[in-house]
């Protein structure tokens, strides 16, 4: 009998371990306003990376903010507490995507001259005589080779890049010694960014060596400096042919994320300078999170510092800063681009006349 | 023939078959048996027993149809369950088993998400087992799952899943229960699964890559036997890691090793050291599987088998995943 009892015990227990899983899995907040606002808060205090080098103090914003929650409140309300909340984060990588509307901060670069107008050089250098490679605009103004870039979000295929970096190559023909080109110029300006994946593509064409280029951190904990130790990362030369000429990569404050990476990287090459203005930033990689009731948030949740330490999320600043003056504005002139193709001209000459 | 006698008739022939004595209980009666139960008094006589007999349970109304759906598997499990007979002890067996079928995946990880994720899977399975006279139970088993899942937040599928488990097992017989129906078999198995939830509306944190290699105690409760002159076996096997070595994505985002080059150039050796040994008090996962196989006449078999697995770990944040998965394959003997 005492068998049977245990016998029966043991294939009961095994039977009852059969589906009971909903016992435990659970969402962890339920649909309603109070829980969104938790929800968003806490995720956003566990996990984002700039509280202290921005000197926020997130407790404050949950006490401001908490009492204008309460369950039943509409959900264009519930999404306007959260946004002002989001917008404390001054952060190009911070928004909130309802189906109705999408949170923002860019006043990264809405503070600040824009230093660009596309329609100058697309009529004034551009012109008619220009080649559409991929994502990539370009034409060599007086012999000098310049490229624009629109965004990082568009793809290019490594041999596209190495088609660039040759046809632009600084050299003189050896028959007739006649100049070919002097140098190179990268626009990145309006660049908004997108697939760092393409930023390492690019810069692979510039790196003279295996060289320290930045350093990163995750985080790994729920407090405000839980961050792992810092990685270096490293550019290492890569495809068909490596640009030694001199460079100048024009920024401005719209420049950020994978663009802000990429003028931070170009900035450790021996060859390059980086004129015009300060990049937006955007040094950490952005993470989305959802809410309960099926809205989306992203935010940054990594730290990126130059090989000095220095913090990139705030922005790049030039080699030499370049803005675009209000007489040049009128005569339709870019007085950064203006500036760069003097600058590489002059470095050409030095060359010549050093190597002479 | 009244209805009585063709009742006692009907019992007689059935449990008769079932016991192996006589003819099958779907043996035809006699003609003449069939015409004289079948005039329409006894018809009447039979609707009225039934009647009597049901009376305490069925009274009437929409209440009676939940009940006969609630009760009629729960008779036919116990009508199958007292018609089977124990069988004779199995022979040296190897196989080679595939199948395919269904999982119904669950997860929670608080690393992507505070929303609780579930959804539906194709499963392909694949296996080599080896078995010696009903003492040693030699498993290889893989099974493989894609599918697509939702929180209950979107309307939409947004997850992509995919999960690989293979689980080698080796038990030897322990002792046989109940009166020796039932063997019970003990060993141990080294498991190792892989998961992958990909975020479709995610950029940087899409990809939830988890690893886990474990060894665990292993059982297995072997029951052949007859139904209708049919041979069966059927195995409840599970199993509770002791040790694992876990490998989970980091805190907050995942490592984009393709991002320039790190400062080492060792993307496999870096996965594996980001991985913990852990035991019961963070790492808990249990696996139930219920089989049943179908003896065919040539030596291979059919099987059917439903698994229900529970996992939760608890480092860097609580991840908790749990699936439903029923397979049919066939078991080649060679």
């Amino acid at each position: 009998m005492k068998k049977t009892i245990t016998y029966l015990g043991i294939g009961l227990f095994c039977v009852a371990l059969f589906a009971c899983e909903e016992a435990f899995i659970r969402d962890e907040y339920d649909d309603n306003a109070v829980d969104i606002f938790n929800s968003m808060w806490t995720t956003v205090d566990e996990n984002y990376s700039f509280f202290d080098l921005k000197g926020i103090d997130w407790d404050a914003v949950y006490e401001a903010n908490r009492p204008r929650v309460e369950n039943g409140m509409r959900r264009d309300s519930l999404f306007n507490v959260l946004a002002d909340m989001l917008f404390v984060l001054r952060d190009g990588h911070v928004n909130l995507q309802a189906g109705f509307d999408l949170s923002r901060n860019w006043d990264w670069y809405l503070d600040f001259p824009q230093n660009f107008d596309y329609t100058v050089i697309e009529r004034n250098y551009l012109a008619d005589d220009y080649e559409i490679t991929g994502p990539f605009r370009h034409r060599a103004i007086d012999s000098i080779g310049y490229i624009y870039y629109e965004s990082f979000e568009d793809d290019f295929s490594e041999s596209i890049v190495d088609y660039l970096v040759t046809s632009y190559a600084s050299r003189i023909n050896s028959n007739d010694d006649t100049l070919i080109f002097k140098g190179l110029i990268i626009d990145v300006r309006d660049n908004g960014g997108g697939s760092i994946s393409n930023v390492n593509t690019l810069v692979s064409r510039f790196a003279d060596e295996r060289r320290h280029v930045q350093n990163w951190q995750y985080k790994d904990g729920p407090g405000h400096n839980d961050f792992t130790e810092p990685i270096k990362k490293y550019a290492e030369p890569e495809g068909a042919f490596q640009y030694n000429g001199p460079v100048v990569v024009l920024a401005n404050r719209s420049c950020y994320s994978a663009t802000n990476f990429f003028v931070q990287i170009m900035k450790n090459f021996p060859n390059v300078v980086v004129m015009g203005d300060s990049t937006g930033g955007g040094g950490g990689l952005p993470i989305n999170r959802e809410l309960p009731n099926g809205w989306t948030y992203r935010f940054s949740s990594t730290v990126t510092t130059t090989v000095a330490g220095e913090n990139i999320e705030n922005g790049v600043a030039p080699d030499i800063r370049v803005d675009i003056t209000d007489e040049d504005k009128q005569a339709g002139r870019d007085t950064i681009l203006e500036e760069a193709l003097e600058l590489i001209g002059q470095v050409f000459d030095e060359q010549i006349n050093g190597g002479a | 023939m009244n209805l009585r006698s063709f009742l006692v008739s009907f019992s007689d022939r059935l449990s008769g078959s079932l016991l192996g004595r006589i003819t099958p209980p779907w043996a035809p009666f006699s003609k003449g048996e069939l015409h004289s139960f079948l005039k329409l008094p006894n018809v009447f006589i039979l609707k009225k027993e039934i009647t009597f007999l049901l009376s305490p349970f069925f009274k009437g109304g929409k209440g009676d149809l939940r009940k006969i759906i609630t009760y009629a598997p729960c008779l036919l499990i116990a009508f199958l369950i007292l018609s089977i007979n124990p069988a004779q002890a199995q022979d040296k067996f190897r196989s080679f088993n595939i199948g395919a079928g269904y999982t119904l995946p669950k997860f929670f990880d608080e690393s992507s998400s505070s929303l609780r994720y579930q959804g539906h899977a194709f499963s392909v399975t694949g296996g080599f087992h080896f078995r010696k006279d009903s003492s040693v139970l030699d498993h290889l088993d893989a099974r493989f799952d894609y599918g697509q899942m939702s929180a209950f937040a979107f309307e939409f599928a947004d997850v992509n899943y995919f999960r690989t488990e293979i689980n080698y097992s080796y038990k030897k017989r322990l002792r046989n229960i109940w009166q020796d129906r039932l063997q019970w078999f003990v060993g141990g198995s080294f498991n190792s699964l892989w998961m992958l939830w990909n975020f479709e509306n995610y950029t940087n944190n899409s990809q939830n890559n988890s690893f886990y290699l474990s060894l665990s105690p292993a059982s297995s409760l072997v029951y052949p036997f007859k139904l209708w002159n049919r041979r069966f076996r059927a195995e409840y096997a599970a199993y509770l890691p002791l040790l694992t070595f876990a490998i989970r994505p980091s805190y907050g985002t995942s490592r984009l090793p393709g991002f320039l080059d790190d400062e080492r150039d060792e993307p496999v050796a870096q996965f594996f050291e980001s991985g913990k040994l852990t035991s019961l008090n963070k790492f808990f996962r249990y696996s139930n599987t219920l089989s049943l196989e179908y003896f065919l006449t040539n030596r291979n078999r059919l099987r059917l088998s439903y698994e229900w697995n529970y996992l939760r770990y608890s480092e860097p944040r609580l991840v908790q995943s749990a699936s439903h998965n029923i397979v049919i394959g066939t078991m080649f003997n060679f």
